[in-house]
């Protein structure tokens, strides 16, 4: 048993903090004194405590003195009600009191101190809370497999942005790791934890396979991460997605944990077992243009219909302000980028690509305090449809996962956030020239849902099988916006969304010199258009 | 508003009965009134009540993982457990009780009119608040 019962009492007497001490010593739980508000506080703040045993005075010889009462109103400040159950022990309880403890803060428990205190009885109390309220399940035997480790799991978290570096950190988060899966599974005896697919690893979202008194449940996939990520999520599923599940294809949220500092959520997939589950990244790289083209019918026919069968009329928003706000892109950021990785294009206008003989708009420098009003229709979406967040079973159904920028948007914003996901994460051409071709043929269109054809001057089948997927998501796109036809909120869109490449310093150089191409040609178009 | 609001009271005691239910009533609820629990059990296990005022001498311990239920399953529905007693620890320990099955709410007899009023008038008030009825 890795994890054990963590409960801190707050106590200012020696020999209460003894009675209280004693009464849990060698019962397997970790236990922590202090004696005052302000180092209970400073500890809960930091320190993961499943309970709290609060005395209501901690100045003993002060008559008026109620912290006690003031460490339950800050820990629901601090959010942690849920989190650390509160039994108070006092000798100062009154009526008032104890109902306030138990109908304001959702106290456990509120106990007299007195001559016949009972420590038995005491420890039956704190049991009864663990049982009731905290509903943490220390037997539960948890297994990682298929190269993961809750050290790799931890490993891969960020707060705010940053990966935990401090040893001492990284194991107090490791047990509320455990504590999150132990939480999430109560009821269960093992888990067996895995990466989704062959194609995920080393993420937030695992597949969890639990048994029930021996028997296997239904597979279900779990999302972690930083508390208040996670409850974003599960919000944003709540408001946005829930009300669109149906059977069959849909993501379902079943249960929402947390602790001090993690949240999790469990999320059924109806209709798979997810046993042979690939991300869309596994499967653009292993399966034909055809099947590919199926799965895009499956995602945005099926998965996803739901959401554009219930569009909003066309409304007239400013579509750079926006992509900008959503993508949390800016001005300078774009501009940073030139610095740090393409100096030479810095303060250009217009700038040219090796190889090419042509002069092209810079986009960094286009799109700068420019206006781009537009008519779109405005849908639930995904918000951010990259490669992972696509699970396809071996028929080539669609579920998707992970709803953390799920919410009212554009709604082509999907279409063309997968489209920037085949033309920049799972192309791997290089030839700048080739690209050049591939991209003007890919904006030849006029109208959205036009016929495209792909440059007889191209032989490369890497480039052949990005068009041809393209081609398809471009035709689902005008699908879901007819009877319009109106090209010019998917190329204005695309080209936020392809500027927004330029920021991912991780990306090969080639990757972002093609967004670059990419954008500039982008602004020629819109320019055609009359925008 | 509260015109059609049932409220149950349970209570051995015929004259708090009597009183309570006259007040109420008086105050446009529609009142119920039983002895004892059990008499009181299928309207509780069906939710046909918005509050109950329950006598803490008419739960028993058998009593008290019953209502726990009926809490959990009507979580939006408020139980009041009334309480008589003569020292502060025997009040403590009537409140723990109640709080601890579930009870909403835990107040000592008697009161008077003004108070049994303003009681359920509260309770009502914080359960719709968190149920979200209008």
């Amino acid at each position: 048993m890795e994890n054990v019962g963590r409960v801190l009492i707050i106590e200012d007497l020696p020999i209460w903090q003894k009675i209280l001490v004693g009464a849990l010593e060698g019962k397997d739980y970790y236990v922590r004194v202090v004696a005052d508000l302000a180092s209970a506080l400073e500890r809960i703040r930091h320190e993961y405590f499943h309970l709290a045993v609060i005395d209501l005075r901690l100045i003993d010889e002060d008559p008026t003195d109620y912290s006690g009462m003031k460490l339950l109103k800050e820990i629901a400040a601090l959010g942690l009600n849920d989190v650390i159950a509160k039994i108070i022990v006092t000798a100062y309880g009154t009526e008032d009191l104890a109902r306030e403890a138990f109908k304001v803060y959702n106290a456990h428990d509120f106990i007299p101190k007195r001559a016949d205190f009972n420590e038995d009885e005491f420890l039956g109390i704190v049991k009864e809370a663990f049982a009731e309220r905290v509903k943490v399940n220390f037997d539960l035997v948890l297994t990682a497999t298929g190269g993961i480790t809750f050290d790799s799991l931890v490993e891969w978290m960020t707060f705010n942005g940053e990966r935990i570096k401090e040893k001492e950190k990284k194991a107090e988060l490791r047990k509320e790791l455990i504590d999150l899966f132990q939480k999430l599974f109560y009821e269960a005896n093992q888990l067996v934890i895995a990466p989704l697919s062959s194609g995920i690893s080393g993420t937030g979202i695992v597949r969890v396979d639990p048994f029930y008194a021996g028997k296997q449940g239904k597979s279900v996939v779990v999302k972690f991460g930083g508390y208040k990520e996670i409850r974003e999520e599960a919000e944003k599923f709540d408001t946005h997605v829930r009300r669109f599940v149906r059977a069959g294809r849909n993501a379902n949220k079943e249960a929402f944990t947390r602790t001090l500092h993690l949240g999790g959520i469990v999320y059924s997939l109806i209709g798979t077992t997810l046993d042979g589950i690939r991300d869309f990244n596994a499967y653009y790289a292993e399966e034909s243009e055809e099947s590919i083209s199926n799965v895009l019918e499956n995602l945005f026919g099926q998965t996803c219909r739901l959401w554009y069968e219930n569009r909003s009329g066309r409304v007239l928003r400013d579509m750079g302000a926006l992509y900008m706000e959503h993508l949390r892109l800016s001005q300078e950021t774009l501009e940073r980028a030139l610095v740090d990785k393409a100096p030479h294009y810095l303060g250009k206008h217009v700038i040219k690509f090796p190889n090419l003989d042509k002069a092209f708009p810079n986009p960094v420098y286009w799109i700068k305090g420019r206006k781009l009003y537009c008519p779109i229709y405005v849908s639930v979406t995904h918000g951010d449809l990259n490669g992972k967040n696509i699970l396809i079973d071996p028929i080539g159904q669609t579920w998707l996962i992970d709803f953390y920028r799920t919410g009212e948007g554009h709604i082509l914003w999907d279409f063309i956030e997968l489209e920037t996901v085949i033309k920049f994460e799972l192309l791997e051409t290089e030839d700048i020239v080739a690209l050049y071709e591939f991209e003007k043929a890919l904006l030849a269109p006029m109208r959205l849902g036009e016929a495209m054809q792909f440059p007889s001057s191209l032989s490369t089948n890497e480039l052949m099988k990005a068009f041809t997927v393209i081609k398809k998501l471009r035709e689902l796109a005008h699908d879901v916006i007819r009877p319009s036809d109106d090209v010019r909120d998917y190329y204005i869109g695309l080209l936020y969304m392809t500027l927004n490449m330029l920021r991912f310093y991780r990306r090969p150089k080639a990757r972002r010199q093609h967004a670059l191409l990419s954008a500039a040609m982008l602004c020629e178009k819109l320019e055609e258009l009359g925008i | 508003m509260n015109t059609k609001r049932t409220i149950l009271i349970v209570d051995g005691e015929s004259g708090w009965l009597d009183f309570a239910s006259n007040i109420l009533q008086g105050k446009g609820y529609f009142v119920k009134t039983a002895s004892s629990i059990e008499e009181s059990f299928t309207l509780l296990e069906r939710g046909a009540y918005d509050l109950a005022i329950i006598a803490s001498t008419a739960v028993s311990p058998d009593h008290q993982a019953r209502l726990k239920k009926i809490r959990q399953r009507y979580p939006d529905k408020s139980i009041i457990i009334v309480f008589t007693s003569l020292s502060r620890y025997e009040a403590l320990q009537e409140i723990r009780r109640a709080f601890k099955f579930g009870a909403s709410q835990c107040a000592r007899k008697p009161f008077g009119r003004t108070s049994l009023v303003r009681l359920v008038e509260q309770e009502l008030a914080e359960h719709q608040l968190a149920s979200g009825a209008h």
